[in-house]
């Protein structure tokens, strides 16, 4: 039901009020472990909710120098780069072919990777572990590659097959025509166009690959491969936990996540170069 | 057909074969990088002498869960003595793996139990050790602790009760521990009209309810991990009724049942004193370190938890941390068990997996040791910490009042057996899970020790 | 949507397009999950043997109460997730291009922020929020009188379930709304043009264009939705730990409990594969129900 339809113009007050107290009440949680990271150990134990009486970033020293942050962080962008490019390259390649291609074994391939995105990741722990100790794959700077690619593909695979089964072939083979070769149609035809899709699986991939927790803590072992959300556990004790210094870990541990955010998200909207799919 | 192909199938060709010549180059280097150390942790490797022909260093790896930073005393214990190995012992490496985390720790842990891929040391607690031990991927130390008899007899007696089963010892234990201890305020309960904490069950469901009277709550209870109301509270009030030589008799599956009454009284004691309100309201929901939050925050009169916490306390806010006296539970009505005591033990030991124990079982050996011999427990007792191997003399200038107040109840109390330690980890669920429904009266006594009873059962 | 015949690629072409992906998918995914159902059909505690057990583990599990009361709660949360993420963000997605709404890149830019927190964050968040004594839920409705409608809400066993389930759409209602701006935006704007021409106001927009066109990747987000619901795991671990007792107890968790809890590989890989082949047959209904185009 529209708005304009069914409100006058003080109801239209009232639903952006509703708008944005719930804008806020997303906002705050990131306010929260920022401040939260501003205040000390017994602040924090005492009151989770207050404002710290007086700022000190003692806390994100700690995590990031003390708590070793920095070399997890490495390892995290490492793997996680490397996810999203090889990612977005292999399911544009799958996506295109089983969008625009008619062959015996579609429907199968289809599904085939439609499972993966029923697989509860702890299942897969053990047998997983013992087949990348069998092939020497374990604690090596690419073991993560494997999993954190094949784990990410279905999704991108299933959002850009349904995109550009929506772009009309027609496109393809007009470029056919003009003798443009499949490379190229896909490159610089088809991939400005799904930059909406790609933008959206960039961010979704760079998030999951990026907070991905079972298989870095089981597959290597060596600190300077482990990944951020491994490292985030240094900073739970035994019986008590050091909650500032995490929250000051998180807040650097969101960061890179909330810039590739912001940037692809302008893609998003910017859209795509409006005319060139019409049919 | 126009239509050129070769681009993408070239490209996608080309990825896979780097991908290929990566996994197979990499793997290739494996067979010779293997026996080198990797740099962990914050172990270096150890810079063998390059001219001498001795024979590359010893690798020993090292799994715990205490971060690199830790603060802990334990930790910042354990990595002193450690440091002072490695001056001492240049052909014996260390690699430590540390993950702070208990879940995290244990998933891992037991996916290398599964693939019979035990690291050489780490630290485990007594019940998933016994599942190790009857998996085989531990190895018994009968022979290492047998053969340094100094070594071996320096322990507590009681010390290696938790990390044996069958007969063998699979655990070299580091601390003693007590999981039930009463952390309260004096003040309020001198507010209350309690001078000193109560010395029976019905003086203390006194003390409850007038505490309760004045708003405060009366135990701050921290249970949404479900191991508190088990470890830190029933298994000290469990053998107030049962006595030790029924738990005993269950652990040895040798008659004892938890459908017996005095158990189930236990149950019911427990309940009884939810239901009088001496708990707070989301005891299910919030966690150990918010029942702490609460007690230090004046709002709950007293907390029960491990002698771990005492290092919390003491770091309270000074009004709060000056007035904390420790207790145990007082003694219950018909109860069988020794009223001076608490559920305690070595919790968690070193525990050595089976697979290179044969090939490195002097240079293991040596390292249990030093973390675990004298030197390291005067070291640890001297920061207030109770260490399971006997210490003479030491310096008690750092230990905290808190800590001095605990080793003198300490001192008086006899060890019963904390029941996880013991319980197999599925038993265990099955009673922690059953404990929060009790506590929020969504099952009887009865029909939970049935409950707890049939899944004892199922494993015999 | 039209696979024209004109369009032909050789048999090495689609091999070059696919194999890569293929190979690695399969080592990684499918080999292990291979590997799970054969675990499952043994006795393997973690030990050095595993007996073959045929399929003793599944029917064991079939008579699992506590697995169906944790499938029962994946249903309810998804059953809830579905209906009110999906209608939120469609709705939202097309408030986003009507002109009562103000501020619109501000809350398109800001919804997304919870998706980026861990469940550790989330967890502290709500509990703030649910706590019984000194939450804000709790003092709002003491505040507007609605004393009566106080819970403790992460302590009843009664209601516990719907409680972890607010936080799960909040939290994730930035990624189908998403999917679906981006999917809108690939609506060429002549379309919305030659409708408003015609006198086609915002409800039938969204009834008769943006729906049917971007019906398929709403497809794709109801199956992202039912796939992380199903899986849906740590945020609740964190909150509850399942309990009280095991009221906010879902399958990933039985699952997870019984491999790492107790090393009861065997069984644990039944329940894995069990709650697998339960996800993938909510899902061929779900493309069974979709197929009937609305």
């Amino acid at each position: 039901m529209t708005v304009r339809m069914l409100l006058g113009k003080s109801g239209k007050l009232v639903f952006n009020a509703m708008m944005l107290a719930f804008s806020v009440a997303c906002v705050f949680p990131i306010a929260w472990i920022v401040y939260s990271s501003l205040k000390t150990k017994d602040e924090f134990m005492l009151n989770s909710v207050s404002l710290p009486h007086r700022l000190q970033f003692h806390n994100y020293y700690k995590a990031f120098v003390d708590g070793k942050m920095y070399q997890y962080f490495i390892s995290s962008a490492l793997n996680t780069v490397t996810t999203v490019v090889v990612v977005v390259f292999l399911s544009f390649c799958v996506a295109y072919a089983l969008s625009r291609f008619r062959f015996k074994w579609r429907n199968g391939i289809y599904s085939y990777f439609i499972v993966g995105m029923l697989i509860p990741v702890y299942g897969l722990i053990v047998p997983l572990y013992l087949q990348f100790k069998q092939f020497g794959l374990y604690d090596k700077f690419y073991t993560l590659f494997l999993p954190y690619i094949a784990i990410r593909l279905p999704l991108p695979i299933f959002l850009l097959e349904s995109f550009i089964r929506t772009v009309p072939a027609e496109l393809d083979e007009a470029a056919h025509m003009d003798g443009a070769s499949t490379s190229y149609l896909m490159t610089r035809i088809l991939l400005p166009i799904c930059k909406p899709a790609i933008a959206t699986i960039v961010i979704l991939t760079f998030l999951d690959t990026w907070n991905e927790f079972p298989f870095s803590l089981v597959l290597v072992s060596q600190e300077s491969l482990k990944t951020l959300p491994v490292g985030l556990t240094n900073f739970y004790g035994q019986f008590t936990s050091d909650y500032t210094t995490l929250m000051a870990a998180m807040v650097l541990s969101i960061l890179p996540v909330m810039a590739v955010y912001l940037a692809f998200y302008k893609n998003i909207i910017q859209g795509m170069t409006a005319g060139a799919v019409k049919g | 057909m126009k239509v050129k192909l070769w681009k993408p199938m070239g490209m996608s060709v080309a990825a896979l074969a780097l991908g290929m010549s990566l996994i197979a180059g990499c793997g290739g280097k494996d067979a010779t990088k293997d026996s080198a150390p990797s740099a962990s942790g914050n172990q270096t490797e150890a810079s063998a002498d390059a001219s001498s022909p001795a024979k590359a260093p010893v690798k020993v790896t090292f799994m715990n869960l205490w971060a690199k930073d830790s603060t802990e005393n334990i930790a910042v214990t354990v990595r002193a003595e450690l440091a002072k190995f490695k001056q001492e012992n240049p052909d014996i490496v260390v690699v430590e793996e540390s993950i702070g985390d208990q879940n995290a720790y244990y998933t891992k842990l037991k996916t290398l139990a599964a693939s019979n891929d035990l690291p050489d040391i780490f630290i485990s607690k007594g019940s998933e050790l016994a599942m190790f031990a009857q998996n085989e991927t531990v190895a018994s130390l009968d022979d290492a602790l047998g053969e340094d008899a100094a070594w071996k007899d320096g322990f507590l007696s009681t010390a290696f009760n938790d990390l044996s089963s069958g007969g063998h010892t699979y655990g070299v234990p580091f601390s003693m521990l007590a999981t039930h201890v009463v952390y309260y305020n004096k003040q309020i309960f001198a507010d209350a009209g309690f001078a000193s904490f109560p010395k029976t069950w019905s003086e203390l469901e006194d003390a409850i309810a007038k505490i309760k009277a004045k708003g405060i709550t009366p135990i701050a209870l921290g249970n949404k991990e479900q191991w508190v109301a088990e470890s830190c509270v029933l298994s000290a009030l469990g053998d107030r009724f049962t006595g030790t030589e029924w738990f005993t008799s269950i652990n040895a599956k040798s008659g004892a049942k938890f459908t017996d009454p005095d158990f189930v009284k236990s149950l019911a004691a427990l309940q009884n004193l939810a239901k009088a309100g001496a708990f707070n309201a989301d005891l299910n929901s919030i966690n150990n370190d918010q029942q702490k939050t609460l007690y230090f925050n004046g709002k709950a009169a007293m907390f029960m938890e491990g002698s771990w916490a005492i290092g919390a306390v003491s770091a309270a806010p000074k009004e709060i941390a000056d007035n904390t006296e420790v207790a145990v539970l007082p003694s219950v009505e018909g109860g069988k068990g020794n009223a001076r005591a608490t559920s305690g033990g070595a919790g968690s030991g070193y525990a050595v997996g089976i697979k290179g124990y044969a090939a490195k079982k002097d240079a293991i050996t040596k390292v249990l040791k030093a973390m675990s011999g004298e030197s390291f427990a005067k070291s640890l007792a001297e920061k207030g910490e109770p260490a399971a191997f006997k210490v003479g003399e030491y310096d008690k200038s750092k230990v905290s009042p808190l800590s001095v107040k605990y080793a003198e109840l300490a001192s008086q109390l006899q060890f019963t057996p904390i029941y996880d330690s013991y319980l197999s980890p599925a038993l265990t669920s099955v009673m922690n899970a059953g404990l929060q429904d009790l506590l929020i009266d969504a099952v009887s006594p009865e029909d939970l020790a049935k409950k707890i009873q049939a899944a004892y059962e199922k494993e015999s | 949507m039209s696979r024209s015949s004109s369009l032909k690629i050789t048999r090495v072409g689609l091999l070059g397009l696919l194999a890569p992906s293929v190979a690695i998918y399969t080592f990684v995914i499918i080999v292990p999950l291979a590997l799970s159902f054969y675990y499952s059909l043994t006795d393997w505690v973690g030990g050095p043997t595993k007996n073959y057990i045929g399929f003793r583990n599944y029917s064991l599990l079939v008579h699992d109460s506590l697995f169906w009361h944790s499938f029962k709660n994946n249903m309810i949360i998804l059953a809830l997730t579905l209906i009110i993420q999906m209608s939120l963000a469609f709705l939202l997605t097309t408030l986003f291009m009507s002109k009562a709404l103000r501020l619109k890149e501000l809350h398109r830019t800001v919804i997304f922020f919870p998706v980026v927190l861990s469940a550790v964050v989330v967890g502290f968040v709500w509990q703030m929020i649910y706590s019984h004594d000194y939450g804000i839920l709790n003092s709002i409705l003491r505040s507007i009188g609605l004393e009566s409608a106080i819970r403790p809400w992460l302590d009843d066993p009664k209601i516990v379930i719907y409680s972890v389930t607010v936080p799960l759409i909040w939290q994730y209602l930035g990624i189908p709304l998403m999917i679906f701006v981006s999917a809108v935006h690939g609506i060429p704007k002549d379309i919305y043009e030659s409708c408003e021409l015609d006198g086609c106001t915002g409800f039938k927009k969204a009834r008769y264009i943006t729906f049917p066109l971007i019906y398929d990747t709403i497809k794709v987000v109801v199956m992202l939705c039912i796939s992380s619901n199903m899986l849906v795991f740590s945020h609740i671990y964190v909150m509850t730990g399942g309990g009280p007792g095991t009221s906010s107890m879902v399958m990933a968790q039985y699952a997870y409990k019984t491999s790492f809890g107790s090393m009861q590989l065997g069984y644990g890989s039944a329940v894995t594969i069990g709650m697998f082949v339960i996800s993938f047959g909510i899902v061929l209904i779900f493309k069974r129900l979709a197929e009937v185009r609305v």
